[in-house]
């Protein structure tokens, strides 16, 4: 079992690795960041900055222990070279950012309650 | 964290958290981790260190990650190298194992699982001294039937269990490394940890923390304390490569650390027992260096307890036949490919020419034969597509290539046209080298001098001349 889901929270695979509490802190603490970039590649329809950053995200999630966050930017990933050819897979690439929007929001609340029973 | 040391790691991934994840997680399993989040980083790392095994991300923003392949395939050919990517692509895997991969791992892998998977690749059997026969020695990188190179390895046989200080002398591009690392391999340390450090590829200010260690606090960088390689070492046995190109100031301590036995890591007063075995490697004249005042005469007395002559190519013809048809069947391997043999004619044309770059000048002209060849068979031009002809000291050679009237690659001013054809990493090299043989050729082989004009360290200088067999002896 990879990743344990209660009330919708997401917690990492290595959550009872206490090695690696400081990294997966600096990872979540490090997702707002993330999703402001997101943002901002799509508001300039920067396309190549945005795939890469996917990218870079699918790979980070997989190796923190995040499987879902990995298959959400993943299907962003995926998604952006059928923009340049079909304007109208916006919508589905908004859906997509959202989706990632909400996975994050219930990994920063599974590392709050993991904290908080600390 | 692990006692137990399993090999030194390089990571080449260019997310900056990613790394951290695996650099502390392969430490904690008992791996020396160093990371580079680009091409040109994992050049440099590879050319200052013997790596173990290199996990290389597919996707590096800008670069493609296979683009590296290639060149550590060529530069560091004991090293395993394996692909990390987040997802798996068999058609990439394929490719990549094709072309030098080791393996393919994806980034949900759990650490242990890495690190089982290149334990499997990077702990060779242990050689029993008494099974040590020449298919021993082959199976570590040392190939021939020449009585010069029985020689060689009765005297390794000899030297094996030997702790005193060894300096290996001989060309570059004799196998140097690979002698060092056999004579680990081969040795009561076999189970030990085997390190080679550049000392012409490290910067001054970095070595001797390198070597030595430091404790946290010691300069602005040193946020946790750091063992040396000599302290890491200490059950092993540490090649000092090109220990020709030691700073001055470095020299010192280091003869302190071969008299004493002990280290003082930066920053710190205490002094560390070692035992490490020492053997150092040098393509330099070193009584030639003393003579110069570059290099202490007494480090050299300390060095030189047993010096090991590694004879140069030219010396030991008669191993030619066998090392092309390794590499051959290497590249074979490598490359998927079934070319064959060299024909008669050809070969009698390797054994003519005098292969002043050595195994290594062999080893990657076999390399490139193979992999420009449109059929089965390698051809002469491939195999000396590479020679700057003619200089003064060469002329037999150009004599002989000119015989059989085959294209040469282009002299520098030519190779405009060239280069546009070339994939970008390729282009970029063959640019480093033009420009490079440039300054050198301007400033009459005066490093300090070539190395102000191009902004880089003397080290860098050295490295360079290193990756691309240039020797300033050329250019005076």
């Amino acid at each position: 079992m990879y990743q344990t889901t209660v009330d919708n929270i997401i917690v990492s695979k290595y959550k009872d690795h206490p090695v690696y509490s400081d990294l997966l802190h600096d990872f979540v603490s490090g997702l707002p960041n993330r999703l402001h970039d997101m943002q901002a590649y799509i508001d300039e329809h920067d396309w190549d900055a945005l795939g890469k950053q996917m990218h870079q995200l699918r790979g980070a999630a997989a190796t923190y222990g995040f499987p879902l966050l990995s298959e959400t930017a993943a299907q962003i990933e995926e998604t952006v070279p059928l923009i340049r050819s079909d304007e109208s897979t916006g919508d589905q690439l908004a859906a997509y950012a959202d989706n990632l929007r909400d996975v994050c929001r219930r990994i920063e609340a599974g590392a709050v309650t993991l904290t908080t029973e600390i | 964290m692990s006692n137990v040391y399993r090999g030194r790691l390089l990571i080449v991934d260019d997310d900056r958290q990613t790394c951290a994840f695996w650099k502390l997680a392969l430490s904690e399993a008992g791996f020396l981790v160093d990371l580079a989040h680009n091409l040109d980083e994992m050049k440099d790392y590879v050319s200052r260190y013997s790596i173990d095994a290199v996990l290389l991300d597919l996707n590096l923003g800008h670069e493609n990650g296979l683009d590296g392949l290639p060149y550590l395939v060529s530069k560091s050919p004991l090293s395993k190298v394996f692909v990390l990517t987040a997802h798996a692509s068999l058609e990439t895997a394929i490719w990549a194992l094709q072309n030098g991969a080791t393996g393919y791992i994806t980034k949900d892998t759990a650490p242990e699982e890495i690190a089982a998977q290149i334990d499997k690749h990077t702990q060779a059997p242990e050689i029993l001294p008494s099974d040590l026969k020449s298919e021993e020695f082959a199976r570590v990188g040392m190939i021939g039937n020449s009585k010069v190179f029985q020689e060689l390895c009765s005297r390794l046989e000899q030297l094996k269990n030997v702790d005193s200080t060894i300096l290996l002398l001989g060309e570059s591009g004799t196998g140097k490394e690979v002698i060092a690392r056999t004579l680990h391999k081969i040795s009561n340390r076999s189970t030990e940890r085997f390190e080679a450090i550049n000392c012409a590829a490290i910067p001054e200010n970095l070595l001797e923390s390198e070597l030595f260690g430091h404790k946290r606090g010691a300069f602005t960088d040193a946020k946790v304390d750091r063992k040396g390689i000599l302290e890491l070492c200490s059950k092993g046995t540490l090649l000092f490569d090109e220990i020709g190109d030691m700073p001055l100031s470095l020299q010192a301590k280091l003869l302190r650390v071969l008299q004493e036995r002990v280290v003082t890591p930066v920053g710190s007063a205490t002094p560390i027992k070692i035992q490490t075995r020492i053997i150092a490697a040098t393509h330099r004249d070193l009584v030639e260096e003393v003579q110069n005042g570059r290099f202490r005469e007494d480090l050299f007395y300390r060095l030189s307890v047993v010096p090991l002559y590694i004879p140069p190519l030219r010396h030991r013809k008669e191993d030619i036949p066998l090392l092309v048809e390794s590499f051959i069947n290497e590249f074979n391997l490598r490359f998927n490919r079934t070319i064959n043999p060299p024909s008669e004619s050809l070969m009698r044309r390797l054994l003519a020419y005098d292969w002043p770059g050595n195994i290594r000048e062999l080893r990657n002209a076999i390399e490139r034969a193979v992999v420009l060849t449109q059929d089965d068979s390698i051809r002469v031009e491939h195999l000396f597509q590479h020679l700057h002809l003619p200089k003064e000291n060469n002329k037999r050679q150009a004599a002989a290539v000119e015989e059989q009237k085959q294209p040469l690659t282009p002299e520098p001013s030519s190779m405009d046209d060239k280069i546009f054809q070339l994939p970008l990493t390729e282009a970029k090299q063959a640019f480093e080298k033009i420009y490079l043989e440039s300054l050198l050729n301007e400033t009459g082989g005066n490093i300090s001098e070539t190395s102000k004009r191009a902004g880089r360290y003397r080290a860098d200088i050295y490295r360079l001349l290193e990756r691309y067999d240039l020797h300033v002896e050329q250019f005076r």
